[in-house]
């Protein structure tokens, strides 16, 4: 820590503005199974210093897996001169936000180390449910996935602030394919990946799952195929994460809003003229955003601008109240602080603005997906992520699933094929007219979403309780 | 990485194991990255320094990756990498290191530099940036500039390096909502052609700021390379894996000795084109060579990639090591026609510079989706006339590969060289709101 502490006041006696660095390692675990086999096993370690400078009016950061002094001091160097670069043909005024002094530790509390384990005890627990569904009928196919990951950073800053945060990550995933009746069909069980120690993959259910999924994966093969139109739909949470994560998570993150992500993740409909205005969902949608959240995938203790995690409202019954800011974008639309929604996948990678862990509130009457469905005429109850588009503003959307059951008269009547549904994603959200209570709210993890150019991957948490919508387009996707 | 060519034989000659197999890569990147015509994003310098270990024992298999090269990391790791073969049950598909002989074939590129200095990346970009603002433009974009070298070693003699120098410029002209980009990818940046660039950008940008509402429907269509680039890219992915092709689980299972394509697209991969040097002319993690392969000629399915153990098992001639290690050498072959000669013959249509988040929807017929980006024109008597709104379209590529009409010249994209694709009955399936 004393070396980051040197190096951001030596940025400072060259002139910096504001200048931290950060100690970043990262270790991960990833085993893959297909059948009775390990198809994969890899670890990999990196670590490394990242050292960002402002100067005037430009950014630059540099990294540097050098550890001595005169190894950050290049570094530095080299950050410095980029920033001096891009101040020399800078177009705009840079602030960022005040955040106070923070002195702190952070770590995710966990009982049992993954890389402790051997890796082929944790095969062993996919091989045990993959040769279970192999004996299931009709299965050819199973694939079995687990990632581990360890995160430690060291964080300094000019402001004065010194955190130090050591983070675990798991992502279970497990699928079985079906061959029958002329159709290739397959089923995911995806647990929640969440901030936890190897205990949590220890105890998830994978023969209760394996032979559910093994079933349905068979049954969606003789599933009769959707019809096209619109039509009500009954979304389970995890369908619902992928949907808020792509129409509301990434349309309410202040750089793609101000357009400083035009070239690649794109903008968003989401402007400012439309805060604490816009009709974004009907009054049974509020988003809630909670970098606090125990086991969440964003629960960082502080982001990677020294920002204590926080928990704020994002839509508000409706209504769009806020965005995820970095510290310099905070100050430019005028908030007092940072809400910390930036972070950066490894130690040469520049801080971006990241989708907190940001959840669809469960409804406030008590109501079951059971009386939603038996409250439905007509519609389409789905389960699971399946194909995902949005366009770069974030308004004409289209998903999928991973299993379909039509509902006909208040009852689940048989299983569908081929369901996508198309719509714009405040007139998706404008369409919900029941969210179910907190007994069915269910977390569901992220941690593939890739953003920034050069791109970096990001972790968070989703979660809701199954809901319903109103008169939604279904196509085939066929 | 000179530290550790120069341990490398002690390293490989310690008895403990007869297979390991070190691949190191080593990335200077320099890279700038810009919106609202300034410097005010990403703005670094990354050196990668990775190094992956593969051990292997008694049929078994373990792969570690450290972000280092010095030897006494390597040793570390490789030893852990043993160790960790070791708990693994035996690996049917286990395969031993390639050979010496196996790589002999192999032309490979020796050091390169980067020849232009990093403040004359910033002077072309305020370049960029004036006209843009004369012109009443906002840009977004990042200029990219890498220098790798990957390398594999292993205990049966092989003994790889391979340097690529690779520029990137993105630059996306906006006016209002509306947007037009264009790119260059290659190993000189001396060749872009900057005042044209400019020009050819400025002028499409205004085009695209003049916005029509077009209902959505089945249109012919000139997709640009980046959009006949992006989408046969996700194609190939999906599709042309011989493994999967074997199991039923590919689109092409059931289309193999069926035609596919119109006659005149030719869909190849070839790791030795002089101007796509992304990847090094074998697999860089275990040092097979790549080969030049041929995937649609003549309107048939000829080829797929799979991994050196089911290239062995079905006596295929081996092509590196699956599918990813080529994802940047596609190229379908273009024809000597410009853009606007191509406008000219389909008379009346849509032209699309870029998709943007592609997802496939049916694998098993290969429909996929996404959203038109960075300029969709509107072709009335032979010209483009104005712009139209950006569409989301559900496409069966077979369909399309059935109905090309023209092809015309290719440029460099991201996923290699890719041609302007003319294609009638695209099936733009509902609007968005700009
Ligand atoms: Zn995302």
């Amino acid at each position: 820590m004393q070396k980051l502490i040197e190096i951001a006041d030596y940025l400072k006696n060259k002139g910096a503005r504001f200048a931290d660095a950060r100690e970043h390692s990262v270790k991960d675990r990833t085993l893959i199974t297909e059948n009775m086999r390990i198809n994969s096993f890899r670890e990999k370690e990196i670590s490394g210093i990242g050292i960002r400078v402002l100067y005037e009016n430009g950014w630059g950061y540099s990294s540097t897996k050098d550890f001595s002094m005169n190894g950050l001091q290049k570094a530095a160097d080299e950050a410095l001169r980029l920033a001096k670069a891009a101040n020399s043909i800078s177009s705009e005024k840079i602030d960022y936000a005040f955040e106070p002094v923070h002195l702190d530790r952070f770590a995710t509390k966990i009982q049992i180390d993954p890389f402790q384990i051997d890796p082929a005890e944790q095969a062993s627990l996919m091989l045990a449910a993959s040769r279970k569904m192999l004996k299931s009928r009709d299965i050819f196919k199973t694939i079995g996935y687990v990632y581990f990951k360890r995160q430690e950073r060291k964080y300094a800053s000019t402001d004065g602030s010194q955190i130090e945060t050591v983070l675990y990550s798991v992502l279970p995933e497990m699928i079985a394919i079906a061959k029958a009746n002329g159709e290739v069909k397959s089923r995911t069980w995806m647990p929640n990946a969440c901030n936890a120690g190897y205990e949590y993959f220890k105890e998830l259910p994978f023969m209760e799952n394996a032979e559910r999924i093994a079933a349905q994966a068979r049954e969606h093969c003789f599933a009769r195929q959707c019809s096209e139109g619109k039509t009500n739909l009954i979304l389970d949470p995890l369908n619902l994460s992928l949907t808020m994560h792509e129409s509301v998570g990434h349309p309410t993150e202040l750089d793609r809003v101000l357009g400083y992500e035009e070239s690649c993740a794109g903008r968003s409909f989401a402007t400012l003229d439309k805060l604490k205005n816009f009709r974004y969902g009907s009054d049974k949608v509020t988003f809630i955003a909670d970098n606090t959240m125990e086991g969440g995938l964003a629960s960082y203790g502080y982001d990677d601008e020294g920002v204590k995690c926080q928990k704020w409202k994002m839509i508000d019954e409706g209504i769009l109240v806020d965005y995820s800011a970095p510290r310099e974008l905070a100050k430019k639309i005028g908030k007092e602080r940072s809400n910390g929604s930036c972070r950066a996948e490894l130690y040469n990678n520049v801080p971006i603005t990241r989708i907190p862990n940001l959840y669809l509130a469960p409804g406030e009457k008590i109501l079951s997906k059971e009386e939603i469905i038996a409250d439905t005429k007509d519609g389409i109850y789905i389960e699971g992520r399946g194909s995902f588009s949005i366009d770069q503003m974030r308004l004409n959307m289209q998903f999928g699933g991973d299993a379909f059951w039509e509902v006909k008269n208040g009852h689940i009547t048989g299983m569908l094929k081929d369901v996508v549904y198309n719509a714009i994603s405040y007139e998706f959200w404008r369409s919900c007219d029941a969210v179910a209570d907190s007994r069915e709210f269910e977390k569901a993890g992220f941690i593939s979403c890739g953003k920034g150019d050069p791109m970096q991957i990001g972790q968070m948490t989703h979660g809701a309780s199954p809901a319903r919508f109103r008169n939604i387009m279904v196509r085939r996707g066929k | 990485m000179k530290e550790l060519k120069k341990n490398i034989r002690g390293i490989l000659g310690k008895p403990s194991t007869d297979h390991l197999v070190l691949s190191p890569v080593q990335k200077d990147i320099h890279f700038i990255r810009f919106s609202n015509n300034g410097v005010n994003r990403e703005n670094l310098f990354d050196r990668k320094v990775e190094t992956a270990i593969e051990a292997g024992v008694n049929g078994r298999t373990a792969l570690l990756t450290i972000d280092g090269q010095e030897s006494s990391s390597v040793e570390a790791a490789a030893a852990k990498a043993r160790q960790t073969a070791e708990l693994l049950p035996e690996d049917p598909e286990y395969m031993p290191p390639v050979t010496k002989e196996e790589t002999a074939g192999i032309k490979t590129v020796s050091i390169v530099y980067d020849p232009i200095p990093v403040e004359e990346k910033y002077t072309l970009l305020s370049h960029i940036f004036a006209a843009m603002k004369n012109a009443g433009l906002v840009s977004a974009g990042s200029l990219a500039s890498s220098v790798t070298e990957h390398a594999v070693f292993n205990t049966k003699g092989v003994n790889l390096s391979h340097y690529s120098l690779d520029y990137a410029l993105n630059v996306t002209a906006m006016s209002g909502k509306s947007a037009f980009k264009d790119f260059y990818y290659g190993s000189d940046l001396k060749k872009l052609d900057l005042e044209n660039f400019i020009n050819n950008l400025t002028e499409k940008a205004k085009l695209a700021s003049k916005v029509k509402t077009q209902d959505a429907g089945k249109y012919a269509v000139i997709l640009g390379p980046d959009a006949t680039a992006e989408l046969l890219a996700f194609f190939y992915y999906y599709a042309f894996d011989r493994k999967k092709i074997d199991e039923g689980l590919s689109s092409l299972a059931s289309r193999m000795d069926k035609e596919i394509a119109v006659k005149d697209f030719h869909f190849f991969s070839d790791p030795y084109d002089p101007d796509m040097k992304v990847n090094p002319p074998f697999d860089a993690k275990t040092g097979m060579p790549c080969r030049r392969v041929e995937l649609i000629k003549e309107g048939h399915f000829q080829e797929a990639f799979c991994t050196r153990y089911y290239a062995k098992k079905n006596g295929f001639v081996p092509c590196g090591n699956g599918i990813m290690n080529t994802k940047y050498n596609l190229s379908v072959e273009g024809k000597n026609k410009t853009l606007e000669q191509m406008a000219a013959d389909i008379g009346n249509g849509l032209f699309i510079n870029s998709f943007f988040y592609i997802r496939v929807v049916d694998e098993m017929d290969s429909v996929f989706t996404g959203m038109t980006r960075n300029g969709v024109f509107r072709i009335k008597n032979g010209k483009l006339i104005n712009a139209v709104n950006n569409f989301r379209f559900n496409q069966n590529v077979f369909e399309m590969l059935a109905n090309i009409i023209d092809i015309g010249e290719a440029r460099n994209t991201e996923f290699g060289r890719f041609p302007y694709l003319a294609v009638k009955d695209f099936n733009l399936v509902s609007q968005t709101e700009f």
